[in-house]
Formats: C-alpha cells, structure tokens, sequence
C-alpha cells in the first residue's frame, strides 16, 4: 500500500489549490474513462489536509468500484398513506446498499495506477487498471455535449446485454459526497426499474354512506442483485444544482 | 368533323369519369383528427397511458407519479404500477353492511335517523418476481408515466418461498454469497417488521 502511495503521487498533476471550492463541471471531465477499456477504474478522495490522504482514499475509492462492480446488493421499502379527503400524506422510502469488501485489502494490492490528479473540488482522481480483468469494450460511450443536457436525462440508452438506470442528487457539501449519493440513487432506479424480487401489501379502505371516505395504504419491499454495475456518464445540472449519474448493469443471462 | 366528335366525346367520357371518382371521395365522412399530446420534451403520449396492453405471456400495468422531481415520480410510478400487478395475482375483499338507527324525542317530537354504511377492505397481497419497467413517458406537467410488466410464468413462482427464489436466481461467487447473505438478513428482518 505504502509503495502504491509512492508510486501514485510520483509524477502527479494538480488543478487548483485544495481550498477554494467551485462547482463547476471541471471535476467531473476528471473522472471521464470513457477512452480507456472497462478494466480502468476511477477513484475520487474529496479534500483532505494532505496529498497523501487523498490518495490513499481516492484508492480506496476505485478498489470500491471494482468491489461494486462484482456484486451489489440493494433493497428498499417503501410506505404510501393516501386518504381520499387529504390526498398523499407520506411516501417514505428506506433504501439500502450492501457490498462484500473482504477482500478490499487484495484489489488494492493487484491495482496499477495509471494517473493522479489534484482537484480543488475533487481532492485526489486516481484512475487504476485491475490487471485481472480483460480489458473489454465500455458498455456506454458518452457523446460529447456542447453545454447542453445529456441525450440520456430523456430516454435511457439501449444497449444489448446491458440495463441502465439514472440517479441524481443535490449538491453536497463535499464533491465526492454529491457523486457517491447520485450513483446510489441510481443503484436503486435501477432496482426499481428491473425488479428481481418484491413484496408487495395493499390496503385499501373504503367507506360509503353517509359519510364516504377511502383510506389506502401500501407497503412495498423489494431486493435485487445488481452484477457488473458501473458508472458510465455523469453530469453536473448547474441550473438546479444537481448532480445526474447514469449506471449500467449486466443483463442477467446476457454474455458481454 | 367526325373525328373532332369522336375526340369531344372521349373528353366528355373522362370528365365524367373523373367527376364520379372525385364524388365518391368527397362522400367518404371525413375522419375524426387525432388528438396528439404531447409530453416533456416533445415525445407523444403512448397508447399504453390509456389503454390496457395484453399479452398471452405478460401481464402489464402502468403506474402514475407526480412528486417534487423525477426521481421520486419514478418511484412512486413504478410502486403504483407493482401494486396493480400484486392486486392483479391476489386481492381478497372483505365487505361488511352496518346500520345506525338512533331514535331521539317524546311524543310528536320523536325523531328516527337511521343512516346505512357500507364499509369494505380490500387487501392485494403477493410476492412478485422478474417485474421490469418496459416504457416511460413524462406528460407536459412533469408526471411520470411507467408500464410494468411481469412475465405470467413468473406468477406461480412469486408463491414460492422469497429465500428459494433468491437462491435460484442468484449464481453465487464469494462477494455475491456475501453481499446476499447481508440482504437476505435485512430483508428478513423487514419482514418480520412487516408482519408486526
């Protein structure tokens, strides 16, 4: 680990000072692998007080990726309370994420760090290679956008063998916070898009009479599996000041 | 002479020909214009928004959400829709009649009010698996349209134990078994919660 440290910060580059935040686009074309095989990974630190910190985390980060990538399991429960008088009166949802980091300590050790950058913004960008895995095609290769919003924010892109989901989050106040929260939230669209399993409880209440009312209730829990998912795209919504993150999945029985 | 006659008379003949083809065409009832409503970013109402789409190997259902951004909406779209399709595989009603009769005064002052209720509970119940989001389409006010499917082989699967289906389902490796041996503890215990 120590000579991995070493060996990422020789002959790093920096962009800005690691104080003064901006939030801008900049930070993102930094974590673009869009020209490298799908056997390149990034990682992000976010600001630490030393260089060293944020490499040793931006590692961290793409040993992670390689970690969710292999399995990434996900459930959510959601509650409705609609009353027919008051309308909607909740829709809560807890979401969860669970991966197997057991063997973090190995992928960190096979990893080949290819670059290092320093970011205001982002703290340390390390883009690794897992010398295990073939170096195959990206599922999805951004087009390039002049300013404007990307073609997938309207209609999801069809890949065969691949599902895609898209997530987004408000900015937080660390960069790298913002990005792991919107890849989570894209994580669970794609659950709620392909739902593998889900149990599904309603309730439905009706009175008529000389007072008529209607209460429902519903309670939703579902679980899936997500294999080889990924974070294809991202963009940063100033207007709104939110940050979008398209995902891709291996389709279940499809060979890449 | 008789040639300039014979030439008036054809022209004659395919005026009037032509006249019978364009009334038959003027007499057809004209068709009603299709009403297109269009959506956020241009793209057409589908079909499925108002119509029921069948097929002899899925079942499909759409679902609806408005809430404060997209994201939500998606979500509240897609569990409205998994909720018509557990109401499709199981509901059970139950209906009960009740009567109040309160019979209040003295004398001619009495007065009988008697009201009827009829109160009903409807329970959709069902475990389903394999159900995936098949189409979208956001109307012009930011409302989220889903369609859902389900394949109908699935069906008699969802009866199966939840923890069986996930075994199957799910080729095992290390970090799979890890990761799903955790989901499957939560999911569990979300369960039980459920239950309580």
């Amino acid at each position: 680990m120590i000579g991995l440290l070493f060996l990422a910060l020789f002959g790093c580059s920096t962009t800005g000072g690691v104080s003064g935040m901006q939030r801008d686009e900049s930070a993102l074309t930094l974590l673009d692998l869009s020209n490298y095989p799908a056997n390149v990974y990034v990682g992000v630190s976010g600001p630490y007080s030393t260089k060293e910190r944020m490499v040793e985390k931006a590692i961290l980060a793409c040993a992670k990726s390689i970690l969710l990538e292999k399995a990434l399991a996900l459930d959510n429960t959601t509650v409705v309370q609609e009353n027919s008088a008051r309308g909607l009166l909740s829709f809560a949802q807890n979401e969860k994420a669970y991966y197997d980091d057991t063997s973090l300590k190995a992928v960190v050790d096979r990893l080949e760090v290819l670059s290092v950058h320093f970011d205001a913004e982002a703290g340390a960008v390390v883009v690794a290679r897992d010398p295990t895995q073939s170096p195959l095609q990206r599922s999805y290769k951004a087009s390039p956008r002049d300013g404007g919003k990307p073609g997938w924010l309207v209609s999801l892109p069809q890949v065969d063998g691949y599902r895609f989901g898209i997530g987004s989050s408000k900015a937080y106040s660390f960069f790298n916070d913002s990005l792991e929260a919107s890849d989570f939230s894209a994580a669970q669209n794609l659950l709620d898009l392909y739902t593998e399993h889900a149990f599904s409880k309603g309730l439905v209440n009706t009175r008529e009479g000389s007072v008529s009312s209607m209460d429902n209730v519903l309670y939703q829990a579902q679980r899936g599996l997500l294999e080889g998912f990924s974070i294809v795209d991202r963009y940063y919504d100033k207007t709104d000041t939110t940050y979008w993150s398209l995902a891709s999945i291996i389709e279940k029985g499809a060979t890449t | 002479m008789k040639k300039i006659l014979i030439a008036l008379v054809a022209l004659c003949m395919v005026f009037a020909l032509a006249g019978c083809a364009s009334t038959k065409k003027d007499a057809a009832p004209p068709k009603p214009a299709q009403k297109v409503i269009l959506g956020a970013d241009g793209i057409p109402q589908p079909d499925w928004v108002y119509k029921t789409v069948s097929s002899q190997d899925m079942h499909y259902e759409a679902g609806y959400g408005k809430m404060s951004d997209k994201q939500i909406s998606i979500k509240r779209a897609t569990v409205e829709a998994k909720n018509k399709i557990a109401a499709w595989v199981s509901t059970s009603v139950k209906e009960v009649v009740v009567t109040y009769v309160n019979d209040a005064g003295s004398g001619d002052d009495r007065q009988a009010m008697d009201a009827m209720e009829t109160i009903s509970q409807q329970v959709a119940e069902a475990t389903l698996s394999g159900v995936s989001t098949s189409e979208m389409w956001i109307d012009a006010d930011g409302g989220v349209w889903v369609l859902c499917s389900i394949p109908l082989a699935n069906i008699e699967k969802s009866f199966e134990p939840a923890a069986e289906a996930v075994a199957e389902a799910f080729v095992e490796s290390d970090a799979a078994a890890a990761a799903n041996a955790k989901m499957k503890e939560a999911f569990a215990n979300l369960l039980k919660s459920a239950d309580r």
